[in-house]
């Protein structure tokens, strides 16, 4: 009951509820009050600040918006990237778009391509010293597939979109619990306090208010029909 | 400034303009979005929205519109009509919705009816349904009288525990109990109401409660 107390008092004051494990009772009076709220204020609008911050992120992800219509408009990093910075702070919310970065091998599996990362972006997992380590044969992973992969050092989840290999981290960057890959939800998930990411990295649910970094990407390439990350070796 | 832009436009020949201007026909032609910058702005008000009105707090709205919109837009073809994308939106609105409830609460709280979404769209132009206050009036008129006066307070007053209580002659924490009670007997009386019930969220409650 304090918990129901708990959510009324929070989405009263448009805040964030605090997750717990609803009872069917528990959700139809969790219900009743969200519809009670919803129907007792007028529609709202979007903040402005929001919905140019969100912009940004698309822009960052997908690119300048259709540049044969608009030739004037070359994709140039700088504008939405620059946004990017204050949005993983201020939101750490999805936000962060995953597919932005450097860590996407372009182009055709023959072409490692490893650029550097944009400012702003996910934090970049690069050891000072270490070697290119294969994880997975290329014909292993076609378009959509995800593996985990574990180098000793280093633990992780490569996969294939948009014809590009990516890699992120698997651990957590709540407090360092294992993800966990759910295939059909495509999603990384967390055993210990239900955090969950996308597949390239991206926050989509934390446990605590506030923001939780995106998970790090990790330098990716393909070699002669070998997937490969860049990673420190174990100590042996 | 028109003479400029048009030599601009003579000067360069051009593919690009041309390329523009077969799109701009093309959009009269079937309803298409030129990029994703049009699906975004077109949207985005009606996906927050539709998001608010189930989630009724601004952060998770955001975070969930946000979602939407970076899960559905890169895997997106804007050769369809704008019906099309709107729908697939609002089928991913709903798949983002149920994974947010299911997270962070077990179950799901809310859920978004995608056909009842597109009736209201077609019927308003883009707008989400309205809440439903008469609804709830009807069911918050069934209520005994305290139990009524607190969710009124709480909800349409937006008075705090420790005013409701003021307001009721009662200590705080019997505000609370008869918040929980009220709560939990008008979303019985929702459940029973079959002209309608508790308003928009209403719709498959009992499936999600088995």
């Amino acid at each position: 009951m304090n918990r129901v107390a708990s959510f009324v008092e929070r989405v009263l004051r448009d805040r964030r509820p605090r997750p717990f494990r609803a009872a069917p009772d528990d959700a139809a009076a969790l219900r009743m009050a969200i519809d009670l709220r919803a129907a007792a204020q007028p529609p709202p609008e979007p903040s402005a600040e929001f919905t140019k911050r969100l912009r940004g992120d698309l822009a960052a992800r997908l690119g300048s918006p259709a540049p044969a219509a608009r030739p004037a408009q070359a994709p140039t990093p700088a504008g939405p990237l620059g946004t990017r910075r204050g949005v993983v702070a201020a939101a750490g919310l999805a936000a962060a778009a995953g597919l932005a970065g450097g860590y996407l091998a372009r182009g055709g599996p023959e072409v490692p391509v490893l650029e550097a990362p944009a400012p702003g972006a996910e934090p970049v997992l690069r050891p000072e010293t270490g070697a290119w380590q294969t994880v997975a044969r290329s014909q292993d992973l076609p378009e959509g597939a995800v593996t985990g992969f574990d180098t000793g050092a280093v633990t992780g989840f490569v996969g294939r979109a948009a014809g590009r290999v990516f890699a992120v981290s698997g651990v957590c960057t709540h407090l360092g619990c294992k993800l966990a890959l759910d295939g059909p939800a495509r999603e990384l998930r967390c055993p210990c306090h239900s955090a969950s990411f996308t597949l390239t990295g991206t926050v989509l649910s934390h446990p605590r208010v506030g923001a939780l970094p995106p998970l790090p990407r990790i330098p990716v390439r393909e070699s002669d029909g070998a997937v490969q990350v860049f990673t420190a070796v174990a100590p042996r | 400034m028109a003479a400029v832009r048009g030599s601009r436009l003579r000067d360069t020949g051009t593919a690009a303009a041309q390329v523009a201007a077969a799109r701009r026909l093309h959009l009269v032609a079937d309803g298409a979005y030129p990029d994703w910058e049009a699906v975004y702005t077109d949207n985005v008000r009606r996906i927050y929205r539709l998001m608010h009105a189930k989630v009724a707090n601004r952060p998770d709205a955001e975070d969930l519109t946000a979602q939407v919109f970076l899960t559905a837009l890169p895997s997106l073809r804007l050769t369809a009509t704008r019906a099309e994308v709107r729908s697939y939106l609002t089928a991913t609105a709903r798949t983002v919705l149920a994974g947010h409830w299911r997270r962070r609460f077990g179950l799901e709280i809310t859920s978004i009816d995608v056909a009842e979404v597109e009736a209201a769209a077609v019927a308003a132009a883009g707008e989400p349904a309205p809440a439903g206050w008469p609804l709830l009036e009807r069911i918050l008129a069934r209520l005994p009288e305290r139990y009524r006066a607190v969710l009124e307070l709480r909800f349409l007053r937006a008075l705090s525990m420790r005013e409701v209580a003021g307001e009721l002659g009662i200590s705080v924490s019997n505000a609370g109990v008869l918040q929980h009670r009220a709560l939990r007997m008008a979303a019985e009386l929702g459940r029973e109401d079959p002209a309608g019930g508790a308003g928009p969220n209403r719709d498959d409650g009992e499936e999600r409660l088995r």
